[in-house]
């Protein structure tokens, strides 16, 4: 089935909770399976498939939502948020900053999570991911800026600066 | 175009969708101010950068999809078994297979990457055979930026005779590549780069190469060639035969 790899990824980082994201992948996969007829002719599956995703993500309220993790930047690779830092067979490594920066996106908040996961690493247009999130473009422009200026503060901390109230939570674990 | 004005449009740029979203004119204040200002440079250069580290980490994590993939087909056989008898209900769960499949790769066939060769062909018709015009990206800087996006590098080698002359972001199949060309000075062929997804290979394979099996494909006068590495998937797109298509694959699948 193409996409699981993709949505269970995505349904990892957003939930922290393997379980969970593989009930909340399941439940994306059966109501794709019985709404398939509203899948527009012409149009991608993809998006769809994620907007099913995160619909169920965020129809469960809390339940299935996970805090920003409190990672200390120096933690071992293999710490929280799943099974990240282990490779495949032939797959090269991580280099050190893209393992810190997976790392440091545990730490965001969930708004910035979801924007990251799916901007940068799958890949979508900011105009898919309006779709996907069902807000306006400047609204995904707006919280993609955000969310890297964010990740970004994270990985390279400024002395002297001081963290905008809503990050001073996630910050205070970064020392 | 301020310092500020780059910065609100970033996303859009790194994502590829800014030319289409602005007037040509704006998109080039954009460019120009991208290309005199060296602080904005930076910053985009640095967020690409900061962008491939933190897809390069997530896309390590081990994902492991078959059990749940199982489930997901009981589930569904389950849904319906209440009014069904059990043969049905096994019919069901492989009418599943075969929907999930649709909804991955958008056609009942049994070779779901054909379209994406033709989509290849096509584009490389409309762009380098027609010359349509498009705002090409030509210095490796600049290309490298843009290689972001599907998360690849640009290669570091062509094949023998041949330089990197030009690049651009294209959609392939709803999927973003990076459509580069190569030069010859007489003959120019396209290579389309991204990310290895859920691509699948059109047919059977006609050859190997470092381990590597290579196909092809044709649509028109155009000669497609199909590669998949750990990291990357490939077409590349000839004029000239099926059999340059593959040689040209032989030489991306012993570089890529």
């Amino acid at each position: 089935m193409p996409h699981t790899r993709s949505l269970l990824r995505v349904a990892r980082r957003m939930t922290s909770d393997p379980a969970a994201a593989e009930d909340l992948v399941q439940e994306t996969m059966l109501l794709a399976w019985r709404n398939f007829a509203q899948l527009r002719e012409g149009s991608s599956a993809r998006p769809w498939l994620f907007r099913i995703l995160m619909n169920a993500f965020y129809g469960h309220g809390r339940r299935m939502r996970s805090a920003p993790a409190m990672v200390p930047l120096d933690a071992p690779a293999n710490a929280p948020g799943g099974e990240r830092g282990q490779k495949g067979l032939w797959a090269p490594a991580p280099s050190l900053e893209a393992t810190d920066a997976a790392r440091a996106l545990d730490t965001l908040s969930e708004e910035h999570r979801t924007v990251l996961l799916l901007g940068v690493v799958e890949g979508f247009t900011c105009g898919e991911i309006a779709e996907i999130l069902s807000v306006p473009l400047g609204t995904v422009m707006s919280r993609l800026s955000r969310a890297r200026q964010a990740l970004r503060h994270r990985l390279e901390p400024k002395p002297g600066l001081e963290p905008k109230p809503a990050e001073l939570k996630c910050a205070k674990t970064d020392g | 175009m301020t310092c500020k004005d780059v910065a609100d449009l970033q996303p859009l740029y790194l994502s590829g969708e800014l030319e289409r979203e602005m007037n040509p004119a704006r998109y080039s204040a954009f460019r120009v101010h991208l290309a005199t200002c060296e602080s904005c440079a930076r910053e985009i250069e640095r967020t690409a950068e900061i962008d491939r580290a933190l897809r390069d980490g997530v896309q390590a994590d081990q994902i492991e999809s078959v059990p749940l993939e199982h489930r997901v087909r009981l589930g569904i056989a389950a849904g319906r078994r209440p009014r069904m008898m059990m043969w049905m209900a096994a019919a069901a769960a492989m009418a599943a297979v075969v929907v999930m499949g649709v909804i991955g790769s958008q056609v009942l066939l049994m070779r779901p990457s054909s379209p994406l060769c033709n989509a290849a062909a096509d584009d490389h018709r409309a762009e380098v055979v027609r010359g349509e015009h498009r705002a090409w990206r030509t210095t490796t800087p600049e290309i490298q930026v843009l290689a972001e996006r599907p998360g690849v590098s640009v290669p570091l080698s062509a094949p023998p005779g041949y330089h990197l002359d030009r690049g651009r972001l294209c959609r392939l199949e709803g999927q973003v590549y990076l459509h580069l060309v190569y030069s010859n000075g007489a003959q120019e062929f396209s290579l389309f780069l991204r990310h290895r997804g859920a691509e699948l290979p059109p047919g059977a394979a006609k050859d190997s190469a470092n381990g590597r099996p290579l196909y092809t494909a044709d649509r028109g006068h155009e000669h497609v060639a199909f590669l998949q590495t750990d990291r990357l998937t490939a077409l590349i797109v000839t004029d000239q035969s099926s059999r340059t298509a593959l040689e040209l694959a032989r030489f991306a699948a012993s570089t890529l």
